[in-house]
């Protein structure tokens, strides 16, 4: 049995309800004190995100991005990298393929593909920069994340604002129709919610991820060195090759997320004054889901279900989005701090103490 | 003692530390500053001098750990992909052989004892049939028994006629089990002795630089 399978086995499930119970519970406690009827928001939050095939496409709209950030941050985080440069990857993939998209006219079959691959490639490239920088001058990844993201950010509105603006708008022409990957075929299902190939892709990462990881040789060679650079070193792999591999396969995860936001959803990139925010989210997807592919693939349905219902919540009762935010947050923390939710249970007796084999 | 050169000098054979000057010869073959890999696979094995450190990945499992010198060849790698099979069947097989402890062998190697750690660490090197395996404290910190093992493992390489390079900062390891001793002071090479010819006296002149200071053993053949 892999080590995933026994920490997804019947204690942690009952441990994730508990805690997300617990989160509902404590959110509904500080809507009480606001004055709000918690029952009412919950509903809302629950209808926001199932009540209709419109805003069911939407919540898995929301839910694609942080899935493929939080894939990039957790790849990452598995060789020993914290890569916090997942944010201007993800601009640097949506700058891609929004050059593809709009500059090339070539047949369907080959235009959105290739504005995919170049996407990918965009965000991929971007952050072997920092795995190169690391790995040649030993410089340290998150000041090198850090300082790219800005740099991806200027560049990108650069790009839009020189090549390819839409005449009197901040944003960039559309997309040629060829690009687009929205599924047409399911837009009158969804009442034209924004459905579009990223979201199996998404999930193909997810199990791409998996593979790659715990099934291939070279996924054997980046978990070693994750856990010991000195142990693989010594077992002649090559730490710095393969930290310059760790950082394009999170940035190609990072670039494929903007790259999907751009000709999946918006069919154009604007031209923004700060970072989205995706890559941002995709730490605590990674984080909540232990850098494990399934449990960010079902973190990020937590995260992205929360943040579209949250709007619904909002309208509803009359909450101001303040509020809002602390039922987020309530939730969130206790599904993070398991190990609260764990001791509580052990203590009621409800699950067994953990042998120590 | 420990700061003469040992540790040093096993980084160099092993490809671990550039070597500046001199020459690394292995059955007349030149292993100088070979990448770990082509000196490994060359016929070196090592024992590293820290298990947790270099010799074992802790968080990997036993079954794992086993194949951490050899997973890229074709017994175990087939078009990319690990050979889930064939690892876990090789890695049940060296730990019946080498009697390495183990609740299961999907075991993290970090739950083992320090003993079985080792013995995992042994069985995997001696089993790659090494022409030269390099021992670097193998027994430090380990309980009678182990160290028992041990020792009968490096005589049989020995007894296969095959080279074992013994390291070792336990006098009576040294002298019960090489067949050469050599002494290294602050680097240099300061005597050659054998150990029927030598007693603990001598050896600790040379190692304090007196002509000599530290112990290491050699066993060639």
């Amino acid at each position: 049995m892999s080590k995933w399978m026994a920490a997804y086995k019947s204690d942690s499930i009952l441990i994730a309800l508990v805690s997300i119970v617990l989160g509902l519970l404590c959110g509904g406690i500080v809507l009480l004190i606001g004055g709000f009827n918690p029952i009412i928001a919950y509903q809302a939050l629950f209808l926001k995100v199932f009540g209709s095939p419109y805003d069911f496409g939407e919540t898995m709209r929301q839910i694609t991005p942080i899935m493929l950030t939080g894939l990039a941050v957790a790849f990452a985080f598995r060789t020993g990298l914290f890569n916090i440069g997942v944010e201007g990857q993800f601009l640097m993939g949506m700058t891609g393929a929004s050059i593809v998209g709009i500059t090339l006219s070539l047949p369907w079959y080959i235009h959105a593909p290739l504005a995919v691959v170049v996407g990918a490639l965009f965000g991929s490239l971007w952050a072997a920069i920092v795995g190169l920088l690391k790995a040649t001058r030993g410089i340290n990844e998150v000041i090198v994340c850090i300082m790219l993201n800005w740099v991806a950010l200027f560049l990108s509105n650069n790009i839009i604002r020189t090549l390819l603006l839409e005449p009197g708008q901040q944003r960039s022409q559309n997309v040629a129709e060829t690009a687009s990957i929205s599924i047409k075929g399911l837009l009158g299902f969804f009442d034209n919610a924004r459905i579009h190939w990223g979201m199996p892709i998404a999930v193909l990462c997810v199990v791409f991820f998996y593979l790659y990881l715990s099934r291939t040789k070279q996924g054997y060679e980046l978990r070693a060195i994750g856990h010991s650079p000195s142990a693989a070193e010594y077992a002649g792999m090559s730490v710095p090759y393969n930290m310059v591999k760790t950082m394009a396969i999170s940035g190609m995860f990072a670039g494929l997320a903007g790259t999907f936001q751009v000709l999946g959803v918006f069919q154009y990139q604007s031209i923004v004054s700060s970072l989205p925010g995706y890559g941002f989210d995709g730490i605590a997807v990674a984080l909540l889901g232990m850098n494990n592919p399934f449990g960010v693939f079902l973190s990020s349905i937590l995260f992205g279900s929360l943040g579209f219902g949250s709007a619904g919540m909002s309208f509803e009762t009359g909450a101001p989005q303040e509020v809002v935010r602390i039922v987020f947050g309530s939730i969130i923390f206790f599904v993070a701090a398991q190990g609260i939710v764990r001791a509580l249970l052990i203590r009621m007796r409800i699950i067994p103490k953990k042998k120590v084999s | 003692m420990d700061g003469n050169g040992q540790t040093e000098l096993v980084e160099a054979i092993t490809g671990l530390r550039k070597v500046s000057s001199g020459k690394i010869m292995l059955n007349g073959r030149d292993i100088t500053n070979g990448k770990p890999r082509q000196i490994s696979n060359a016929g070196v094995s090592h024992i590293p001098e820290d298990r947790h450190k270099r010799g074992l990945v802790l968080d990997f499992s036993v079954t794992e750990n086993m194949v951490l010198q050899s997973y890229f060849k074709p017994a175990f790698t087939r078009y990319g992909f690990l050979r889930r099979r064939a690892i876990d069947l090789h890695a049940e097989k060296l730990i019946a052989k080498f009697d390495v402890r183990t609740p299961t062998i999907y075991t993290n190697s970090r739950a083992l004892s320090g003993g079985n750690q080792q013995k995992a660490i042994i069985a995997r090197e001696v089993e790659r049939n090494p022409e030269l395996l390099i021992a670097a404290q193998p027994t430090r910190g380990l309980d009678v028994g182990a160290i028992e093992f041990i020792h009968g493992e490096l005589l049989k390489q020995r007894d296969k006629r095959k080279g074992v390079l013994l390291i070792s900062f336990e006098l009576d390891e040294i002298m019960n089990l090489a067949d050469r001793i050599i002494v290294l002071y602050e680097g240099q090479i300061v005597g050659e002795v054998y150990p029927n010819e030598t007693n603990d006296q001598q050896l600790g002149l040379m190692m304090s630089g007196a002509t000599v200071k530290l112990q290491e053993g050699e066993q060639n053949e």
